[in-house]
């Protein structure tokens, strides 16, 4: 068996070029957005943020879903994208991210505080429901090895909730109530830490070199900046004094959605190397 | 923009024409048109079952609709304003009436004739050029008839001919068994040892077709070649050989086969009564001869005696030494022993010669394992079937299905005779020599008639095959040459047909320019060059000189479909209708170029499919209108009827013939030659015009398979191949030697050397090092081996300036750029895509790499030849051409006046 | 039933690229997109190399990857196994294109042209603004055969109802046929040949075969 571009020479995995910045700053902003989506309306529904933290969540879903909106090639029929729920998990993201806005604008102007805490609780899981689609959006993308892979589904699900987190966080700008999440967000980066591991693990010697090349930067953010330096502000942020832990946690935040995103970033847009074409065997010309 | 509107349905046609872009055709087609714009190419399937290759063009043809309807083209009749000639010059072309294009081409010619037909050198004032191997001729409709009607004209301006061709086969070839081109009989064959033959990439339709079916079929081909082209990536092997070494390779699968099996693996009945083997070699290296009749003596084992060649019922000694009452005659007639001399059969004399080319020996030589090569020759015998025959069209022929095929840069230059004599020596060891399933001869250029190989056979000395040898003997060699490339004095196997111009050394009409060697009248500038789909600026050698020469050229007409390297240097430039807006009649079938041997023959026509796009005139009527202008009409009509144009007008059976003094349009003309094509092909009985065949496309009749090979011919007339010694030629080397020498002509002893009666191995890759010390270099400087390979997509098609054709041959690797070893390149520190420095001593080429794995390390390849500076589209590509690097020189030309397609060079990573 | 599917012959393709000429003559696709195309790979190191030319496109797969991610339902399969995208529904999101393991979608946003921005008359002539800024992919001509299915003729067999690369073939490496049938050409290639499809392993079921050697070879 001849597999793989260290043995076939030629045509071999090339970076696709359908999905650019547009297409990834949804999985990376909007994707963070869903995050925040769940975070907030979690938060509104235990009562510990205002409703009004569900905005940011919606705005940054909206921002992801528009710059997919400048990458479509017919824009005037963008709304055929809710043509396929059967099979389509991007139409199912579509019809998420709509109920996502109207509950999250409904629980905005409902006139009732339980109201509002029953529609902030149903469309926090429509942003864990956002986030889900989004991961299982790129796990169907079978031409692309980096995605198609299982084990991104639970990797981005923990890295955009974590984000999420990250931003209600610091959305928050209160001390005591940002430091209320922090075990949160540290039991969050934790999972995030083990998804992207068994992910990467499960990719280990079945990518192309630039597409390996790509993940270990993502490796580099993701760990450093956004597992351990996080964790470590966190954990100031946790002991420190009020305005100390303001910054610290703000930092911690900072450094969770800076390697989720660049992450993110890297594996749309420069992990996405194509499988390429191989032989599995070789064709007999004449002789044997 | 949006989509057109149409009023019902649209109006489609499907038009038959021929594609013959290339030497492997012709092909054909189906050109679809909607509502009168060509839009598609098809291949013609009502021609399925005529056509060898299932009546389908390759990925050329498909240009053929952008080719209509390109942008670039040159729109109308221009003329230079600019009489500064030279490559940074702007011609300054502007728009004239095709009026005033022909009033100035016939003043110049009228001037011409006034002043002679040939200069104070005795060279023609006019010269002509065209490109890609004679195909030119199949889309210049009756323009031949017009040079005919000129008189003298120099067609040896060289744009590729000798340089990139497989020239030492079309000498050597025609010369052996009326081989122009060889290819082996596909069909049938088991075993091909092709070294370098790139039949894949410029087999055209038929050669991919049938290679395709053999392979399916279980032959076996072994591809002997620096690099795995694509012929060699269809092969069941590769053997990547040094290049130019090829003759070492042959030279020990031919020693295998002698010294190491049993004679019995050979076709010895054959070696006895088909070849000169048995013929018996004096001391003086001549044939033994009978003093009375001057025939040559072979030992008759039955008599015990030795006899002449021709003496019936004998037995002849394949080996051995025997005396003879006898003479030997040297050159010139001369006598140079007589009375009782002792000799050895010609195979005696070859198994002694090959002795020393054991594998071992070659390996070294080669960089091929010896087991390598003794497995290839032991598995060419195991195929041979010695003995067996094959019924076909009810003769039985001997079948003998293993062949050798040769590339063009093996064919050509030093080493080409080498690899061509022992390429016919494998055949004819195992007769395997134009028979069923051997290497066989395809078609006849310097013998005439050319479009009938076995009426070529004709008996010539000593029992062998006559040919049209240029004369060196005393009385009749000359040093004052026809042409400017001197083909008749210096080459006498070029012969002296049409053919024969364009096969001599045509880079010296360029050389000789620059400075006339001593002994030949100064080579003048023509006095008006005609040039027709070619363009030497790009294609031929040492292009900067040759576009260098061509700014000297005091009057150019370049028929320009659009502009181009080598028109840019013209004063008049016209526009001829292209491909598929103008109308031609030829000859299809028979047996043809490369592997274009059909089972029917008979005449196709190509028409115009759409309205001419831009003001074009059909390249017959520029022809009508030059001879009408210049006074030659009656000449002109004449030449047409004497089937200049492809078929004669008038025989006993009909009579389509022109009238002397009319001039007739295009359509008349071709109705005239479409109606005697009708009537050839049914002995006089139909004569259907041009409006049936336009229809039709073609029309054929059955051509035997069994004329594909000539040996039964040869066997009917009691003839036999001059193998393996050439006595002959080595005669007719001497005397080239002494008439040249009594000229004070030293400049040639190189290639006379090249003359002999069994060719030793010479140090051939040596020649390219001492050319890099010649021009100032150190050769181990220079470590590479540069070297070209056609391209399918683009070989002679002209079409470099199609959009689709880059666009799919970039699909090819190497297209883009110089392939390098991929682990050399690794080495180097050169990557995928960067840009390296190819030199010479006297040149640089930048080009991207390409790391490969099917590349010798010592290898490099630049694939087809682009380089354009001027021509629209392609002038963009920033791909080099191997052209620019290979220096035209004296030193490696052979004594057929071709030289190798390859180069030494250096390779360093570019600054950025 | 009928299972529309190509057979190429690896032993037979030379990669001289005529199947991708012919492809852009009959389906008019602008420069850069190529339908059918061929690939020159080199497996092994140097001098155990083999060069293998392989004609690529749309596999039009049993399990298209590609139809279950379009969320417009443009992309659809016939009962024929031919993969179809409805131009006037695609919304060009390219998500099939990188659903696609075979790199066989195109997504063109803008009217080009061989030479610039302006149409040669057979461009003219075939412009097809609808086929902008959505998917388009190799149909295996499926307007061919239809209509030659109603003119009673084979695909495969009969050049009308063929796909224009299986036409235009020089090597005859290329097959169209009916994979159901056992009678038809492919299902004999099929029957007579050692075979694999393109990333088998993905479970896409492509209707794309690769014949590579004789059955009784290796038993």
């Amino acid at each position: 068996m001849i597999r793989g571009d260290r043995t076939t020479f030629g045509p071999s995995a090339w970076l696709q070029q359908h999905w650019d910045a547009r297409a990834a700053t949804n999985f990376v902003v909007g994707g963070a957005g869903g995050g925040m989506l769940a975070a907030a309306g979690a938060a509104v529904t235990m009562q510990a943020a205002p409703a009004g933290l569900i905005v940011p969540a919606l705005v940054l879903m909206a921002i992801g879903l528009t710059a997919v909106w400048f990458e479509i090639g017919r824009k005037l029929r963008a709304l055929h994208v809710y043509f396929n729920p059967f099979t389509s998990w991007m139409t199912r993201e579509a019809f998420v991210a709509a109920a996502a806005f109207a509950l999250g604008f409904a629980a905005l102007v409902v006139p009732a505080p339980a109201w509002t805490r029953v529609l902030a609780l149903v469309a926090a899981l429509a942003g864990v429901a956002f986030a889900y689609c989004q991961a299982r959006m790129l796990h169907a993308s079978r031409g692309i090895p980096a995605w198609r892979e299982p084990a991104i589904v639970p990797f981005v699900v923990a890295t955009d909730l974590a984000e999420g987190v990250a931003l209600a966080a610091m959305a928050l700008g209160d001390g005591a109530r940002a430091r209320y999440a922090l075990p949160l967000l540290v039991a969050l980066l934790a999972v995030r830490l083990a998804t992207w591991l068994r992910y990467r693990g499960r990719l280990a010697g079945r990518l192309t070199r630039q597409a390996e090349a790509a993940l270990a930067r993502a490796h580099g953010a993701l760990v450093w900046a956004g597992t351990v330096a996080a964790l470590a502000l966190a954990g100031i942020a946790l002991v420190s004094p009020t305005g100390l832990a303001m910054a610290a946690t703000a930092a911690a935040a900072l450094a969770t959605i800076a390697g989720g995103w660049i992450a993110k970033f890297l594996i749309v847009t420069r992990a996405s190397y194509n499988q390429g074409f191989a032989l599995p065997k070789l064709p007999v010309r004449g002789g044997r | 923009m949006s989509a057109p509107e149409r009023v019902g349905k649209p109006e489609v046609r499907k038009l038959a024409t021929y594609c013959y872009q290339c030497v492997a055709g012709p092909d054909l087609l189906q050109v679809k048109v909607v509502d009168g714009v060509a839009t598609e190419v098809e291949p013609n399937f009502g021609a399925c079952d005529i056509h060898p290759g299932g009546g389908k063009v390759c990925v050329k043809a498909y240009g053929l609709v952008q080719k209509l309807y390109n942008p670039n083209r040159v729109r109308s009749p221009m003329k230079r304003t600019n009489p500064k000639k030279g490559r940074d010059e702007d011609p300054g072309f502007v728009p004239i009436s095709w009026d005033e294009a022909f009033e100035t081409i016939a003043n110049r010619l009228l001037a011409i004739r006034e002043k002679g037909l040939t200069d104070e050198s005795g060279y023609p004032r006019v010269a002509a050029s065209f490109g890609g191997g004679g195909t030119p001729q199949s889309y210049m409709g009756s323009f031949p008839a017009f040079l005919s009607a000129w008189g003298p004209v120099d067609m040896g301006f060289g744009s590729g001919q000798g340089v990139k061709c497989t020239h030492s086969e079309h000498l050597y070839g025609e010369f052996w068994h009326r081989a122009f081109t060889v290819s082996p009989d596909t069909p049938l064959a088991e075993y091909v040892i092709s070294c370098g033959a790139n039949t894949e990439a410029s087999g055209g339709v038929v050669g991919v077709w049938r290679h395709s079916e053999a392979r399916i079929r279980g032959m076996k081909r072994v591809q002997v070649e620096p690099h795995l082209s694509i012929t060699g990536a269809c092969s069941a092997e590769w053997v990547p050989i040094k290049p130019k070494t090829d003759p070492a390779f042959l030279y020990a699968l031919i020693h295998v086969m002698l010294h190491e099996n049993p004679r019995s693996r050979l076709d010895a009945p054959f070696l006895r009564q088909h070849t000169s083997s048995p013929y018996l070699v004096g001391p003086n290296g001549f044939y033994l001869r009978d003093a009375a009749t001057r025939k040559p003596l072979l030992w008759d084992e039955a008599r015990g005696a030795a006899v002449p060649y021709d003496t019936p019922g004998i037995e002849p000694a394949l080996e051995g030494r025997f005396t003879a009452d006898s003479i030997e005659i040297g050159a010139d007639d001369e006598v140079v022993a007589q009375g009782r001399l002792e000799g050895e059969t010609a195979f005696t004399k070859l198994l002694a010669h090959m002795k020393p080319y054991s594998p071992e020996w070659a390996q070294s030589i080669c960089d091929v394992p010896a087991a390598t090569m003794r497995r290839i020759a032991n598995t060419y015998l195991d195929h041979a079937h010695i003995g067996e025959s094959i019924e076909i069209d009810g003769k039985t022929l001997p079948f003998r299905p293993v062949a050798v095929a040769l590339g063009k840069t093996v064919n050509n230059g030093w080493g080409g005779f080498e690899c061509c004599w022992a390429r016919t020596m494998l055949a004819a060891l195992v007769g395997a020599l134009e028979v069923p399933g051997g290497t066989l001869g395809t078609t006849v250029r310097l013998n005439k008639p050319l479009s009938e190989r076995h009426a070529s056979v004709k008996p010539g000395p000593d029992g062998f095959m006559a040919y049209p040898l240029n004369p060196t003997d005393k009385a009749h060699w000359s040093p004052k040459p026809n042409i400017r490339n001197a083909y008749r004095s210096l080459v006498p196997l070029a012969a002296d047909t049409p053919w024969s111009q364009a096969l001599g050394p045509t880079h010296f009409s360029w050389m000789f320019l620059g400075e006339t060697p001593p002994g030949l009248p100064r080579v003048t500038y023509p006095e008006l060059w005609f040039v027709y789909r070619t363009n030497p600026a790009i294609s031929f050698w040492d292009t900067a000189t040759v576009a260098e020469r061509m700014s000297n050229f005091p009057f150019v007409v370049a028929m320009a479909y659009t502009r181009d390297e080598t028109n840019h240097f013209a004063d008049i430039l016209l526009p001829d209708q292209m491909d598929l807006e103008s109308l031609q009649l030829i000859r299809v079938g028979g047996s043809k170029y490369v592997e274009q041997f059909w089972k029917h023959e008979g005449y196709a026509l190509r028409q115009p499919v759409v309205a001419p796009r831009v003001d074009a005139k059909d390249f017959t009527d520029i022809a009508t209108e030059l001879a009408r202008r210049t006074g030659l009409l009656a000449r002109y009509n004449d030449a047409i009827n004497r089937g200049v144009a492809g078929v004669k007008l008038k025989t006993e059976l009909w009579d389509f013939a022109l009238a002397p003094e009319r001039a007739y349009t295009r359509d008349e003309i071709w109705d005239a030659v479409c109606r005697a094509a009708s009537a050839e092909l049914t002995d006089g009985k139909e004569s259907q015009g041009l409006g049936w065949w336009k229809e039709h496309g073609l029309r054929t009749k059955p051509f035997p398979q069994s004329d594909w090979y000539l040996f039964p011919t040869l066997a009917g007339k009691g003839l036999r191949f001059e193998l393996p010694y050439q006595e002959r030629l080595w005669r007719v080397g001497k005397q080239l030697e002494r008439r040249m020498h009594e000229h004070g002509i030293k400049w040639w002893d190189r290639q006379l050397a090249e003359y002999q009666a069994l060719p030793a191995w010479k140090e051939f890759p040596k020649l390219w090092e001492e050319e890099i010390a010649r021009v100032g270099g150190r050769a181990e400087a220079f470590p590479f081996w540069l070297l070209t390979s056609r391209s399918m997509q683009y070989a002679w098609g002209g079409n470099v300036g199609m959009q689709i054709i880059r666009e799919v041959a970039d699909n090819v690797a190497g297209h883009g750029g110089v392939i390098i070893n991929a682990g050399r390149a690794e080495e180097m520190g050169i990557a995928a895509g960067d840009i390296v420095e190819l030199s010479t001593p006297r040149a640089v080429v930048r080009a991207r790499a390409v790391p490969r794995q099917g590349i010798r390390p010592d290898t490099l390849l630049l694939i087809a030849q682009f380089d354009h500076w001027v021509t629209p589209f392609a002038k963009d590509f920033g791909v080099p051409s191997l052209n620019r690097l290979v220096p035209m020189s004296m030193d490696l030309t052979d004594a057929t006046g071709s030289g190798s397609d390859l180069v030494r060079v250096q390779v360093t990573r570019a600054a950025a | 039933m009928t299972r529309w599917a190509m057979v190429a012959d690896l032993r037979r393709c030379v990669g001289c690229q005529t199947c991708t000429a012919a492809c852009k003559h009959a389906n008019a696709t602008p420069p850069g997109v190529q339908w059918r195309r061929v690939l020159d790979m080199e497996v092994g190191e140097y001098p155990n190399v083999n060069r293998v030319f392989v004609p690529v496109g749309c596999m039009h797969c049993a399990d298209p990857p590609c139809m279950h991610v379009c969320p417009s339902t443009a992309t659809r399969k016939r009962a024929d196994g031919i993969v179809t995208i409805d131009y006037d529904l695609c919304i060009g999101c390219a998500y099939c294109a990188v659903a696609c393991p075979y790199q066989a979608r195109y997504k063109t946003d803008r009217a080009t042209f061989a030479y610039g921005d302006q149409p040669m008359a057979n461009e003219a002539a075939k412009f097809d603004p609808g086929r902008l800024g959505v998917a388009t992919k190799c149909t295996f001509c499926h307007e061919r055969i239809d209509a030659g299915l109603a003119k009673g003729l084979t695909p495969g067999v009969d050049p009308e109802a063929t796909p224009a690369c299986v036409n235009s073939c020089i090597a005859q490496a290329l097959h169209f046929g009916d994979a159901d049938d056992p009678a038809s050409n492919v299902s004999q290639l099929l029957a007579e040949n050692q075979f694999f499809r393109m990333h088998e392993e993905l479970g896409t079921e492509p209707g794309f075969y690769y014949l590579w050697d004789r059955k009784e070879a290796n038993p």
